[in-house]
């Protein structure tokens, strides 16, 4: 008798009861008497109201683990009774991960279950990209009468993983992204390249091909030659996960977050393809930081960070944040030439000075910019405006700025290129 | 879908009109006044459920009991009156789980089986509880001198608060 | 169990014994009057419509079920300017909410009329100042000019019943938003 709480839900039968006593003894009328009567029974049906031991087991299943994006996934809920006593009334909320919403039916159980029985939920959830681990089912059991109730936990462990392909979008003319400071970066690193730069003595290790058989022919001597390395150029896709990125332009839409990775991951896999090498940092208080590489290993490193890193998720973070440290410590990683392709809704003026502020450090910075604004509010239409005056700051500092809206990215693209190579 | 409709379930609202409507309909048996008393109460019930108010649901559940009150200080029957007190306790039972249930899982989740056992169980104490109190009633036939009904008050008063909590 | 609850319990159990001795037959030797009857129902009554009136006092316990099957909820950009002109309006934070409101509007209307309509910062501030900025009156006001409304359109504006805070901001937003648009001529719009 002592799990759970009391509802209060019966409170003030009793007085009823009185009064109705109290009225029958007053008229001298039976029948009050006898309804006073059966009040009392009530209140004994009450007070000897408790809650058995309650022991459920959940299992989850999905019809798919690992989905694409806006795929629908099914999830069947089973809670069965491993308790001695019958549960009267059972009421189950499951856990659903918070960036996942449910399309169809609610996560919700109600019911009664003897012990040993099994009861069934099904609803449907719409995938998003990420690694989405279900919360504790939460299960609310009363009594009979309703008298007392309990709340308790259950849990199952589900995960839902969301990894899309980095496809290579042949439509999307992402080779523009970078166009402006295209072409290999040439060092003054002796290497491998193409253009000659100078011989030295044989090492053991090196590749035949590169020995000098003129010199061997000629003297005898053993010698390598060396050409000027050649260094393809990087750029670091920086994507602006701060908590105020973390907005959108109604509750069911994309937050501009989610569209910042999506930005990012299409355009790291068009680079890749098109030979940079790329590297992808998180702007935000859960630190990501992929160094600019290359190759199908690479690829594969990406593709899971973002779709499994907690910093690109789409709920918004809690940690705390300190962003000049933050862009300290990019600068300090960004090789002097990497150009920086920087992922941000620009909703406050602080997305704003972190492009200013690498683009001054000499990184070529080109902002894309998913616009999250509505014209649904007062604050909506100002917010608007305001975005407005930071892209149009942006580029007057030089900075380029892609401007993406509802239409798909390659669309946005193509039309700021057009103003790009004015 | 992105949120529940936290409003009393269909199921419930339902049954608690139902047998609302039933023990007005009993009450008409006993004056006239409790009977419109009964319809004004039903009336109030209907509108806690569909405003979704715990509160109105309790006011109906109080006027029902006036009605109640009136009818048996002006002599009605026995049984009508007994009858009519399980019918208005179940109705006002009936209608604050509807609102519970609702506030818990919503008018989307299926919650038919969770509110037909509730209402089994309420009604099955509720019959036994009439028939136990009804058969004392029968047993002690023939006018019992007022000390014992005093007595039994007072024993009932001193019990009813040892029970509540 | 607390001493005043088994002292209630003694006295139930041998008042109901009693009273099923009394109607069985057996005489108590005990006289009721209607006065001690009276006494009686009015107790029983007072002390029922007491724990009654407790009812109203307790609030319900239950547990609060959450809503999973949102979506984590993020703000819509410019949420926070509608909460300031929400607390311009209420009684505490009346007046700091009231003056982020219009020195936010103020700034963005400086930067709208350098950005989008080239003007030099200063030329932009003496024109917020006589209000030559907008076409809406309304708007000219609300961010300080000593700009007159006509007659007319102050009944016009009293009548339609947007003489709130919010409407004057909203007419302000829209005021900002045709700046450098050479759309100047709607201030009398709506």
């Amino acid at each position: 008798m002592s799990r759970g709480f009391d509802t209060e839900r019966w409170t003030g039968l009793d007085g009823l009861v009185l009064v109705a006593a109290g009225a029958g003894v007053f008229t001298r009328e039976a029948s009050l008497l006898l309804a006073a009567g059966l009040g009392v029974v009530v209140l004994g049906y009450v007070r000897v109201a408790a809650i058995p031991e309650v022991s459920l087991r959940i299992e989850r299943d999905l019809s798919d683990a690992t989905p694409d994006p806006d795929d629908e996934v099914e999830v069947t809920l089973r809670v069965t009774n491993e308790g001695s006593g019958t549960l009267f009334d059972l009421r189950v909320v499951d856990g659903v991960p918070p960036a996942l919403g449910v399309a169809d039916g609610p996560a919700r159980l109600g019911t009664a279950l003897r012990p040993g029985a099994t009861a069934t939920a099904t609803y449907t959830v719409t995938a998003v990209r990420g690694e989405h681990a279900w919360d504790e089912t939460v299960v609310v059991v009363r009594d009979p009468s309703g008298a007392v109730e309990s709340r308790e936990t259950v849990s199952a462990e589900t995960t839902l993983r969301c990894e899309p392909e980095l496809a290579a979008t042949a439509d999307l003319p992402l080779r523009g992204l970078t166009s402006k400071y295209a072409g290999r970066v040439e060092t003054d690193v002796p290497g491998s390249g193409l253009e000659f730069a100078s011989i030295r003595e044989y090492r053991h290790g090196d590749p035949i091909r590169r020995i000098d058989w003129n010199r061997r022919a000629r003297t005898g001597e053993l010698a390598t030659v060396e050409f000027r390395e050649e260094r393809a150029a990087s750029v670091v896709l920086v994507v602006d996960t701060r908590p105020e990125a973390h907005v959108a332009p109604g509750d069911e839409a994309e937050t501009a977050v989610e569209r910042s990775v999506d930005a990012a991951s299409v355009a790291f896999s068009a680079l890749l393809d098109s030979g940079d090498s790329v590297g992808v940092a998180a702007f935000g208080p859960d630190e990501c930081w992929l160094a600019p590489s290359s190759g199908a290993d690479h690829r594969a490193r990406a593709r899971r960070l973002f779709a499994t890193h907690p910093a690109f998720a789409p709920t918004p973070p809690d940690g705390a944040f300190f962003p000049s440290v933050a862009v300290r410590r990019l600068r300090r990683r960004l090789a002097s030439d990497a150009q920086v392709i920087f992922c941000s809704p620009l909703v406050d003026d602080y997305g704003v000075s972190v492009a200013r502020r690498l683009e001054a450090y000499g990184h070529a910075v080109t902002v894309v910019s998913p616009d999250p604004t509505t014209t649904a509010t007062i604050g909506a239409r100002l917010a608007r405006i305001e975005r407005d005056l930071r892209l149009r700051e942006l580029r007057r500092s030089g900075v380029r700025v892609l401007d993406w809206g509802d239409e798909p990215l390659g669309v946005a693209l193509a039309r700021a290129e057009a103003g790009w190579s004015r | 879908m992105s949120e529940i409709t936290r409003k009393p379930t269909r199921t419930g609202t339902a049954m608690a009109l139902s047998v609302a409507g039933l023990t007005t309909f009993t009450l008409g048996f006993t004056t006239s006044t409790a009977a419109v008393g009964g319809l004004v109460a039903t009336v109030a019930l209907a509108a806690g459920l569909f405003r979704g108010s715990r509160r109105i649901v309790d006011a109906a559940g109080g006027l029902f009991f006036l009605s109640l009150l009136f009818a048996g200080a002006t002599g009605a029957g026995t049984e009508a009156l007994l009858l009519a007190a399980l019918g208005s306790i179940l109705a006002w039972d009936l209608a604050e789980n509807a609102h519970s249930v609702g506030e818990h899982l919503g008018r989307e989740t299926d919650t038919l089986r969770l509110e037909l056992v509730h209402a089994a169980a309420t009604l099955v104490v509720l019959a036994v509880g009439a028939a136990v109190v009804y058969g004392a009633d029968r047993a002690a036939a023939g006018g019992q001198p007022i000390t014992a009904v005093v007595l039994l008050l007072v024993g009932v008063v001193a019990l009813v608060t040892v029970v509540t909590r | 169990m607390t001493l005043a609850r088994r002292l209630f319990l003694l006295v139930g159990v041998v008042a109901t014994a009693a009273g099923f001795a009394v109607v069985a037959g057996v005489s108590l030797g005990l006289e009721l009057t209607d006065i001690f009857l009276g006494l009686v129902a009015a107790l029983a009554a007072l002390q029922g419509l007491r724990y009654v009136q407790r009812r109203r006092e307790t609030p319900m316990n239950t547990t609060v079920t959450g809503d999973p099957e949102a979506r984590v909820a993020v703000p819509i950009p410019g949420s926070d300017f509608d909460d300031d002109l929400v607390s311009a309006m209420g009684r505490h934070t009346h007046w700091a909410a009231r003056k982020r409101v219009v020195d936010r509007l103020e700034s963005r209307a400086t930067q709208a009329l350098v950005a989008r309509d080239g003007r030099a910062p200063e030329e932009a501030a003496a024109l917020l100042d006589t209000g030559g900025w907008t076409d809406d009156p309304v708007a000219a006001r609300f961010l300080g000019a000593s700009v007159s409304i006509p007659l007319r359109q102050r009944v016009r504006l009293f009548l339609s019943g947007q003489s709130s805070l919010t409407d004057r901001a909203g007419r302000t937003v829209a005021a900002i938003e045709r700046i450098g648009t050479d759309d100047d001529s709607t201030g009398e719009r709506r």
